[in-house]
């Protein structure tokens, strides 16, 4: 895929490095020429230096047609006006952009920029959901937070230890989607029995999520 | 009319344009708010004036909640950074719909990325090149009269 990525430090620099691995055509904008310089040396792949909210910019860097743009500027408003650009007078198919102001994410949706990220957002969820599960080893948010998967370590103490799956009181809206048992992973059904230490892969939305959880736990069934 | 309800307009920037802008919406007799991040700026503001002034980022929807976007007849997005204006105008137009919305826009290309949001573009550079036109196309003696 073609890539454009719009200003941005450690992440742009990070994110260059990754694509690039991954084969992708990759193009840096940034107005910071000692970054320029510092990347043009890291990396073996076309550093723009200018102001990538500048049309000119833009097409100096000849992203018309690109698959992707990714604008990492601080200023949400700014992110937004490349995205619009990049969309609207180049023709790219796909924008991404980071904001600061959570609320944001929506405002941008209702004004046709649909991948926004929050890293506030995000952060806040992921250390909301660390530190209010035990045994919870990772959560990830998907789609602005409407879609959770859990991770969740079986331990002795598990009062579901045994039982099979279908004989477990799980909300609506979630699904248990995988089990890795050792190195093996496996997609359960209804008759899938947990054992100690499996480590289960739970989809669900926000709200089940924590009952989904308990249903593991629950001793009376 | 004696019980016509008063318009709203509000103004997002003081720069000294929008410091003029919000003296001659005052006088018209719009209930006129100001926005602006800097408090500071709101000293340009004339000094008969005595609508709101707010002081925050007028990016932000829960401030332009607070300070009644919603009601407003008239929008003025007259910071000095093109992209913090384009998106007030395009949250004024898309959110709260207010009936009139100005836009400042220094760099004449990002008209076209609020085309057919009807929306009116307010382009200093675009004035100043009108201007120097006309003064250009004249003989010395008009332009000593301009």
């Amino acid at each position: 895929m073609k890539i454009a990525i719009a200003g941005g430090r450690t992440e742009a620099d990070f994110l260059i490095g990754s694509l690039v691995k991954k084969k992708h055509a990759v193009v840096a904008i940034n107005e910071d020429r000692e970054w320029c310089e510092h990347m043009a040396e890291t990396h073996q792949t076309p550093i723009i230096c200018g102001d990538p909210c500048k049309e000119y910019v833009l097409r100096d860097a000849r992203i018309a047609g690109f698959d992707v743009i990714i604008a990492l500027m601080p200023e949400d408003y700014d992110n937004l006006g490349i995205c619009q650009m990049a969309r609207q007078l180049f023709g790219v198919k796909k924008a991404v952009c980071t904001v600061s102001n959570p609320q944001n994410v929506a405002i941008f949706g209702k004004l046709g920029i649909n991948n926004v990220i929050s890293a506030a957002y995000l952060i806040s969820t992921i250390i909301e959901q660390a530190s209010t599960f035990e045994n919870l080893v990772q959560a990830l948010s998907l789609e602005e937070g409407r879609v959770s998967i859990v991770e969740v370590l079986i331990e002795e103490k598990f009062a579901c230890i045994g039982k099979t799956l279908s004989e477990l009181d799980f909300p609506l809206n979630s699904i248990v989607a995988c089990v890795i048992r050792n190195t093996d992973m496996l997609v359960p059904n209804g008759q899938t029995s947990l054992r100690l230490n499996d480590k289960l892969l739970i989809v669900a939305s926000p709200e089940s999520q924590n009952s989904a959880i308990a249903a593991l736990n629950t001793k009376a069934i | 009319m004696l019980f016509e309800r008063p318009k709203i307009a509000v103004v997002a920037g003081l720069s000294r344009l929008g410091a003029r802008i919000a003296g001659m919406l005052y006088d018209a007799g719009y209930h006129v708010t100001v926005v602006d991040l800097d408090g500071e700026s709101f000293r340009k503001l004339p000094e008969h004036f005595s609508g709101f002034q707010i002081e925050g980022d007028a990016t932000d929807l829960e401030t332009l909640q607070r300070l009644g976007l919603r009601g407003a007849s008239v929008l003025v997005a007259v910071t000095e950074d093109d992209n913090r204006n384009s998106l007030i105008a395009q949250i004024g137009r898309q959110i709260f719909n207010v009936e009139h919305i100005f836009l400042r826009l220094d760099d004449p290309e990002k008209e076209k990325l609020i085309a057919g949001l009807n929306v009116s573009v307010i382009s200093p550079t675009k004035l100043s090149i009108d201007k120097f036109s006309t003064l250009l196309s004249m003989g010395d003696k008009e332009r000593a009269t301009v």
